[in-house]
């Protein structure tokens, strides 16, 4: 081993100086780019990502389903549309997605945004209720149309999603609140009315659902200030959901749900609704078209905010597709963002601004 | 075309020379060793870059011809630092001695058959992934 680095070191010393200034320079971008890429920076960045089909029926197999309906209907080309997050990026991969206009660069500050683990933990958790909501949405609008579905749910209690780090709450991501101080509650409003009962100065049980078992957690609430109104407000320091539950044996057409869940978030709530809404019926809705969108869908039928709208634009213009459905908090941006497109490449795509699903419905029947 | 035969030539030469078996094993692992320090950082860079624009379609065959090129240079570099560092070891050994490793860079970089074969290898991969 000594011979060999001897022999290397020789014939450094006899090289001709350009030769050893080549070496040199060459040494000091091993060293630079070895640097730049293993440091990391306190920088997420998203990038466009892909579309996914994620409804099969047993006459429309897919390999990426989420929900399976059991009709013999088509569940249609109907896709949600995902973007690639990336959270604490080395400082190389900073400066390259710096080059592309698709991508979105931001700040992560690790004391209050969520760790990379949380974001999986909330991601998988609001991706969950996202298939509940979107089956309820569905069906209910599908037995408007046809009496033969049906489905029946009821309140199981406040899902929380994500916990602050200086929350006083003792919640964890997952639990399922039932009870507040052994008070019982039907709804979110319900859980809110009773919460707003203690002060921040109180100290309140919590009865939630951990790992299947119940047990009770002590919570106080605290200020949160609120960015917009300038004003704190007292909170749980929690991000929570309405969780519902679907009774399977009371609800007709049959589903299943795919328990090897490959993405993440509520943004293909919407989707998946109208694709899971298509199964349901006889009539193809969405007239063979290929249709991509975004946006989450609430029990009330309203579709909701999302992020990466910029980025969702842009991988969908990446894909041949007819329609693409906003909600009417993320059209501005989207529009925005297709028009800046615009010059890198033609997007073939309509872009439709809806509020409801009931929206979605109606604007593909006025589709030629 | 007379550097690639001089080192097809030199390449063979090597394979022929009969070397001790501490040698052999110490040039090899040594050769292995130094040629991924000195390719780290280029496969960091490569990888970085595949997570962040790898959403791009047309990136895949950009990763394909990247990564066979870098396949090639690797496998050039190898072979060049196993016969030096061979040659460092026995310093007696005059058959070793004779053979210009240089000339093997340039035989090594445009080997058909490993080029074949390494090609194959990263479609085949390419396609177990999905990407093609």
């Amino acid at each position: 081993m000594k011979a060999i680095f001897r022999d290397l070191l020789s014939w450094f010393a006899n090289a001709k100086p350009f030769k050893k200034c080549l070496v040199l320079l060459l040494f000091l971008i091993h060293v630079f780019l070895l640097a730049i890429t293993f440091v990391k920076v306190d920088y997420e960045v998203l990038t466009p990502g892909s579309i996914n089909p994620i409804v099969a029926t047993n006459s429309q197999a897919n390999d990426y389903w989420v929900v399976k309906i059991s009709t013999d209907n088509r569940a249609g080309n109907v896709n949600t549309v995902g973007v690639y997050q990336h959270i604490r990026v080395s400082y190389f991969q900073y400066l390259i997605s710096k080059l592309s206009p698709k991508h979105d660069v931001r700040v992560y500050d690790p004391e209050t945004d969520l760790s990379p683990d949380e974001e999986i933990i909330m991601g998988t958790l609001q991706k969950e209720y996202s298939i509940v909501d979107a089956l309820i949405v569905a069906y209910e609008a599908a037995k408007a149309k046809n009496p033969a579905v049906n489905i029946e749910y009821s309140f199981a209690g406040i899902l929380v999603l994500w916990v602050r780090k200086d929350s006083r709450s003792n919640l964890e991501p997952g639990d399922l609140i039932t009870k507040i101080d052994g008070r019982s509650f039907g709804d979110a409003e319900g859980f809110r009315t009773i919460l707003s009962e203690f002060s921040v100065d109180e100290t309140f049980r919590l009865t939630v659902l951990r790992g299947g078992k119940e047990t009770e957690v002590e919570a106080r609430k605290m200020l949160i200030k609120n960015e917009e109104t300038n004003e704190y407000e007292e909170k749980l320091g929690v991000g929570t959901h309405e969780k519902m539950v679907i009774d399977p044996a009371k609800t007709t057409p049959k589903f299943q749900i795919n328990e090897k869940l490959q993405s993440r978030g509520p943004s293909g709530g919407a989707m998946m609704a109208l694709s899971i809404y298509n199964a349901l019926l006889e009539e193809d809705v969405t007239k063979g078209k290929m249709i991509i969108g975004t946006g989450t869908i609430n029990l009330d039928g309203s579709v909701g905010a999302i992020g990466g709208v910029p980025q969702k634009i842009a991988t969908a213009a990446m894909y041949a597709a007819d329609v693409f459905f906003v909600g009417e908090a993320n059209y501005e941006e989207a529009l925005e963002a297709y028009e800046e497109l615009k010059h890198l490449f033609k997007p073939g795509f309509k872009l439709i601004e809806v509020k409801t699903f009931s929206d979605i419905i109606s604007e593909l029947e006025a589709l030629s | 075309m007379k550097k690639w035969l001089k080192g097809r030539e030199e390449q063979r030469k090597f394979y022929g020379v009969k070397l001790g078996t501490k040698t052999n094993i110490l040039s090899t692992l040594t050769a292995v060793l130094v040629t991924l320090i000195l390719f780290l950082p280029l496969v960091m860079v490569f990888y970085q870059f595949i997570f962040i624009y790898g959403y791009e379609r047309l990136v895949i065959y950009f990763y394909i011809i990247f990564v066979w090129i870098g396949v090639m240079c690797f496998n050039a570099v190898l072979n060049y630092l196993s016969v030096r560092f061979a040659k460092a070891l026995e310093k007696q050994n005059e058959a070793l001695q004779a053979i210009e490793e240089k000339y093997v860079v340039v035989y090594q970089l445009l080997n058909p058959g490993f080029a074949f074969a390494a090609l194959a290898f990263i479609v085949f991969i390419a396609f177990q992934l999905g990407g093609l």
